[in-house]
């Protein structure tokens, strides 16, 4: 029988995170029977958007399980473990989903490495990954001890999606949450980033720095944003300025982004940014200093002010 | 309240690190203690300050560690504690984990702050592994932090929301930006951490079997991150620049499914 990789499915609004499609994806790829364990309220939507890219969809239904909640989570992925005996345990490398497998490995005693951007199985069967350290300025290849699974946190865009295949069932779960265990409660939730796609999880993000000036200019990166279906990205300057939330930042101290094409608008491209999107496919600059250091980060350059670019630009592009 | 922070030290980003001939990273000698971790003892001694008790540094694995012990002392945590054997050597996260599980045994504090991950190699395991292990809940990358005799309330930034979490403690929380702005001591301080004295532990005294933090990661070697060709600048008048950048989105833009 093939070897299962357990994906933790996580997603927001029915909506699977990219990383969880592309790591199902992957496991195809690779020869191993992908199966998706999808947790939430009301888990259907994403039940449904995680069948054409697995073999297995497991769906659990709870109250319970409708924001990440360590001890509900952690406890279904364990038992889906156990009854799958699985190579490879893999979830999205968000906040909760770094959270959820770092701490199933440990609960399990596995090997664990997190945010893996290549992934490849040896000729004994066992995954090999790699992995950025040190801000990107070097990767590291990581090979796994021991028989029993292996456990990985995968960044977006990591892996190509393939095309669907027809559906594989989706199977349920029984949640059986006692509510008792459960030693914390989310009690607020406050949605950041206006509706539009989160930095981490976008295909393009355009971002601004401090060189647009002022907070109101943002604007312009927005309707730059909606036009190219990106996301608004953010260097530290602006974000302590409070111009942006700092769910938005891009760079050491914010988020690690690997968009297909990042586009950056009067920022400086200082170590601590471009150590969190040095992993994008296309960058492209756009500073008024024709010596800014981000230039020698990017594909394309462009020494020009970014207030009479993006006006223009967004004309040239159509609403 | 008893609070203990985990700490460690890492390279400083400006930190010249190149790959050599063999695969292994050659790391430049200039080494600061963790952003992240810096930023958990901010917010322990905030909370010192404020409620009463103490802050206890914590680290393992010894050699640089001890200067982010150091650090944590000139910031003003009351005491430290290192956990160093031989055995921890090679030791990954999982490893570290169990030493600092069994150390965390002997000090019985009720809340234990964590960085939210590493700027070394950057896996974020320590935090959530020493929460399982001491059998605590954890909260990852929390921003905001209310305490109330046995209970909490946190922030934490996820993806797209921030969340309002409570509980009870005792837990372990993992600290992100935003949650307090390190203090820098003044030298005073630090000459004085200088000379204080680390209460340094090995595997044998806290009961833990070395083969129990033998590393189950192996890093098979390195290589340099994949260069980018030279940047290509856009020429020509503002038109002319705008219907070339224009046309340079939608070419890239295609290109990501
Ligand atoms: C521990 C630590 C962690 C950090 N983490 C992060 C992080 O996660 N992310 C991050 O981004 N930074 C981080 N920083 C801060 C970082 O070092 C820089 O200070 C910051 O990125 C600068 O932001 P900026 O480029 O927007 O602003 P500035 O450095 O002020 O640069 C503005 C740029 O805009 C250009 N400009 C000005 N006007 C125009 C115009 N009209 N049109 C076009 N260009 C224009 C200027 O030439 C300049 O290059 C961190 C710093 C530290 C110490
Ligand atoms: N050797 C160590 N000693 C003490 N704490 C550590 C050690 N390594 C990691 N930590 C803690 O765990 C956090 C995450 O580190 P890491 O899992 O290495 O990314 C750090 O910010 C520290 O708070």
């Amino acid at each position: 029988m093939m070897s299962a990789a357990l994906v933790l499915v996580e997603h927001a609004s029915g909506v699977p995170r990219r990383a969880c499609l592309e790591t199902l994806c992957k496991a195809r790829d690779l020869g191993l029977s992908p199966v998706a364990l999808v947790c939430g309220a009301d888990p259907a939507a994403a039940a449904v958007a995680c069948a054409p890219f697995a073999d297995r969809v497991l769906a659990a239904a709870s109250d319970d399980l409708e924001r990440y909640n360590a001890d509900a989570h952690l406890a279904l992925a364990a038992r889906a473990v156990a009854e799958l005996s699985p190579v490879l345990v893999a979830g999205p490398s968000t906040i909760t989903g770094r959270d959820l497998v770092a701490r199933l490995s440990a609960r399990l005693g596995g090997p664990y490495a997190a945010e893996i951007i290549d992934l490849a199985l040896g000729a004994d069967g066992r995954p090999l990954a790699v992995r950025a350290v040190h801000g990107g300025k070097a990767l590291a290849r990581i090979a796994f001890e021991g028989s029993g699974p292996c456990f990985v946190t995968v960044r977006s865009n990591a892996f190509p999606m393939s095309e669907p295949r027809a559906p594989g069932p989706i199977e349920s779960l029984e949640a059986g949450i006692d509510p008792s265990s459960l030693r914390m409660r989310v009690t607020n939730v406050e949605e950041t980033g206006g509706g539009r796609v989160g930095v981490t999880e976008a295909d393009i993000v355009v971002a601004g720095g401090r060189g647009l000036g002022d907070p109101g200019n943002f604007a312009l990166l927005e309707r730059l944003a909606d036009r190219l279906g990106a996301a608004v990205g953010a260097s530290r300057a602006v974000v302590d300025a409070g111009w942006r939330d700092a769910s938005d930042q891009v760079g050491k101290s914010g988020n690690t982004v690997a968009p297909g094409l990042y586009v950056a608008f009067g920022v400086s491209g200082s170590a601590h940014h471009v150590m969190g999107m040095d992993g994008s496919g296309v960058v492209v600059v756009i500073n008024k200093d024709p010596n800014a250091l981000f230039f020698q980060y990017a594909d394309h350059g462009l020494a020009a002010d970014a207030l009479e670019i993006l006006p223009a630009l967004i004309e040239a592009l159509g609403e | 309240m008893k609070i203990c922070v985990l700490v460690k030290q890492v390279p400083d980003h400006e930190a010249v690190i190149r790959v050599g001939e063999d695969g292994s990273l050659e790391v430049e000698d200039r080494y600061v203690t963790n952003f992240f971790d810096e930023i958990a003892v901010e917010q322990a001694i905030l909370l010192r300050e404020s409620q009463g008790g103490t802050v206890t540094a914590v680290s393992a694995g010894g050699g640089r560690n001890v200067d982010a012990l150091r650090r944590a002392l000139a910031m003003g945590a009351d005491a430290a504690v290192m956990v160093d054997d031989p055995a921890l050597a090679d030791a990954d996260g999982l490893g570290l984990a169990r030493a600092l599980d069994a150390c965390l045994g002997t000090l019985e504090p009720d809340l234990v702050l964590a960085g939210r991950v590493g700027l070394d190699d950057e896996m974020g395991l320590v935090g959530p592994a020493v929460a399982e292990l001491l059998g605590w809940a954890h909260l990852a990358g929390v921003v905001g932090l209310d305490l109330d005799g046995e209970t909490f309330t946190a922030i934490r930034l996820v993806e797209g929301a921030r969340e309002t979490v409570a509980g009870r403690l005792p837990a372990l929380l993992t600290c992100s930006k935003g949650l307090a702005e390190p203090r820098v001591p003044k030298v005073m301080q630090v000459m004085k951490a200088s000379r204080a004295r680390i209460d340094t532990r090995d595997l044998a005294s806290l009961g833990v079997d070395p083969a129990a933090v033998a590393p189950l990661i192996r890093v098979a070697g390195h290589t340099p991150p994949p260069g980018r060709a030279a940047v290509r600048m856009i020429e020509g008048d503002l038109p002319e620049q705008v219907q070339a950048l224009a046309s340079i989105l939608l070419v890239s833009a295609g290109g990501t499914s």
